[in-house]
């Protein structure tokens, strides 16, 4: 009589078939597990320590005016001092060779964490109403970026708008520039100076403004007796600046006060200005600043 | 006594042990994806860089009295885009820009959320947002507002807005 006990193929092709099915779930379950087990702990470690510094830097610069930040000295593309208006000041280091990224005394060794941690370059993005600082960091071993960035919009106190103040009798303020636009003008306090801000204006406007009524806003006069004009104090972003101005003939560098090439009408005519401070690599924006403590002292303002 | 001499599984068997092991594995399945997916979401929502994001947007846009404008557009379903050239174009742009902003949406609480479903038009191209914003937990009051951020590198934010 034929021995009937084994599986049929049928049986075989169908337990084999449950078998795969449940394997390759399982291994793709497993793999997972695995993944997560293996790069959890760093991912969170690493966006603990990025929240960290950004919280730090953050404390600062929110709770403190910032005055200016510049490039150290010595490490022109990883290190940044920020200058507060307490006087008070902080650096922070990018030190790509040791992967290292520091703010003060706190300091992340990313070498220790993973070593193939990659940084890209410190960039710091002065624009007249804010600032960008980033720090690219990424991770091949888990991937995803664990950078630093911080933005932060300058609080510039607005006293008042400037056409409403006393001082449009003093100062032909424009209304309106070319595009029919509405120039805006403010005066803003920063903790320290007042500032009158021009944005936008037009060209023609704005040199006449600045060539008949900017003698209102002098702070000094330039020293070197090639200059018989005056100095104004401008920002740009968040640099303040000297500049000698003379009329109709090309102005230069004098001391620390900065220049600006072309004659009168035509160096401070909004886009040849524009571009002769583009040039010295100052001005990030459209928006011209000009310091006007000595009306502060003459007129009163209203606060809003 | 008559023996069966069939000794292997009847089909009914199979079908059966065939069905319990996959529903198990189906069930299995069902839940591991949804802790991964829990998972990876803990990574892209409300990150501490992305709220920091959105706290400046939300900065800017008081500053610039924006929320009146916004409030002016949103749409019958609740929400609204929002769009640089009514709110002090040149800055906001360059803000958005260096923030990484794929696109800012403000939206009203008590509409928005009886939107949240897959076909809506908001959703319909983007299968991240929908399941971002159904973790949202949006007001009942007609003052409660909020903008959802969505940043280039994949992450969201959101921030409750009361106007």
């Amino acid at each position: 009589m034929k021995n009937k006990k084994g599986f049929t193929i049928v049986e075989l092709g169908v337990s084999i078939c449950l078998i795969s099915v449940v394997s390759f779930l399982l291994f793709q379950m497993i793999t997972s597990i695995k993944k997560i087990y293996t790069t959890g702990d760093l991912k969170t470690i690493l966006l603990t320590k990025q929240a960290i510094m950004t919280k730090k830097i953050y404390d600062d610069v929110e709770n403190k005016t910032v005055a200016s930040i510049t490039t150290c000295d010595k490490w022109q593309n990883s290190c940044l001092q920020f200058v507060f208006t307490d006087n008070s000041t902080s650096t922070l280091l990018v030190d790509p060779l040791n992967h290292i990224v520091s703010y003060n005394n706190y300091a992340i060794n990313y070498q220790e964490l993973d070593d193939t941690i990659q940084f890209g370059e410190l960039t710091l993005n002065q624009r007249t109403d804010f600032f960008t600082i980033k720090i690219p960091i990424a991770s091949a071993t888990i991937g995803g970026e664990y950078g630093i960035q911080i933005t932060k919009q300058h609080t510039n106190k607005i006293i008042d708008t400037y056409t409403d103040t006393g001082i449009s009798n003093q100062i032909i303020i424009p209304l309106s520039n070319k595009n029919g636009a509405i120039t805006k003008t403010s005066i803003t306090y920063d903790g320290k100076d007042y500032w009158l801000k021009i944005y936008d204006a037009e060209d023609a406007v704005l040199n006449s403004l600045i060539s008949t009524q900017i003698k209102y806003l002098k702070i000094d006069t330039c020293s070197d007796s090639n200059f018989v004009g005056n100095v104004f104090e401008l920002k740009t972003g968040m640099n303040t600046s000297r500049w000698c101005q003379r009329n109709n003939v090309y102005t230069q560098f004098v001391e620390e006060h900065q220049h600006i090439s072309g004659s009168i009408n035509t160096a401070l005519g909004k886009d040849t200005y524009e571009v002769a401070l583009q040039k010295t690599g100052i001005l990030k924006d459209t928006t011209l600043e000009l310091k006007v403590n000595e009306f502060i002292n003459r007129y009163t303002f209203k606060e809003r | 006594m008559k023996k069966n001499k069939n000794s292997g599984f009847m089909l009914i068997e199979t079908l059966l042990v065939s069905t319990f092991v996959l529903g198990v594995l189906t069930y299995l399945f069902l839940q591991f994806s949804a802790l991964k997916r829990s998972y990876d979401d803990n990574f892209k929502y409300n990150t501490v860089p992305a709220l920091y994001g959105i706290k400046n947007i939300n900065q800017y846009i008081a500053k610039q009295n924006g929320y009146a404008v916004l409030q002016a557009t949103i749409s019958e379903s609740g929400y609204t885009t929002l769009d640089c050239t009514s709110i002090n174009g040149n800055t906001c742009t360059k803000l958005l820009s260096d923030l990484n902003t794929e696109v800012i949406y403000f939206v009203k609480d008590n509409i928005f959320k009886n939107n949240i479903n897959p076909t809506f038009i908001v959703f319909e191209t983007d299968d991240e947002l929908y399941y971002f914003a159904k973790k949202i937990n949006f007001g009942d009051e007609d003052t409660n507002y909020h903008l959802i951020v969505k940043y280039k590198d994949g992450t969201f934010a959101t921030m409750s807005i009361t106007l």
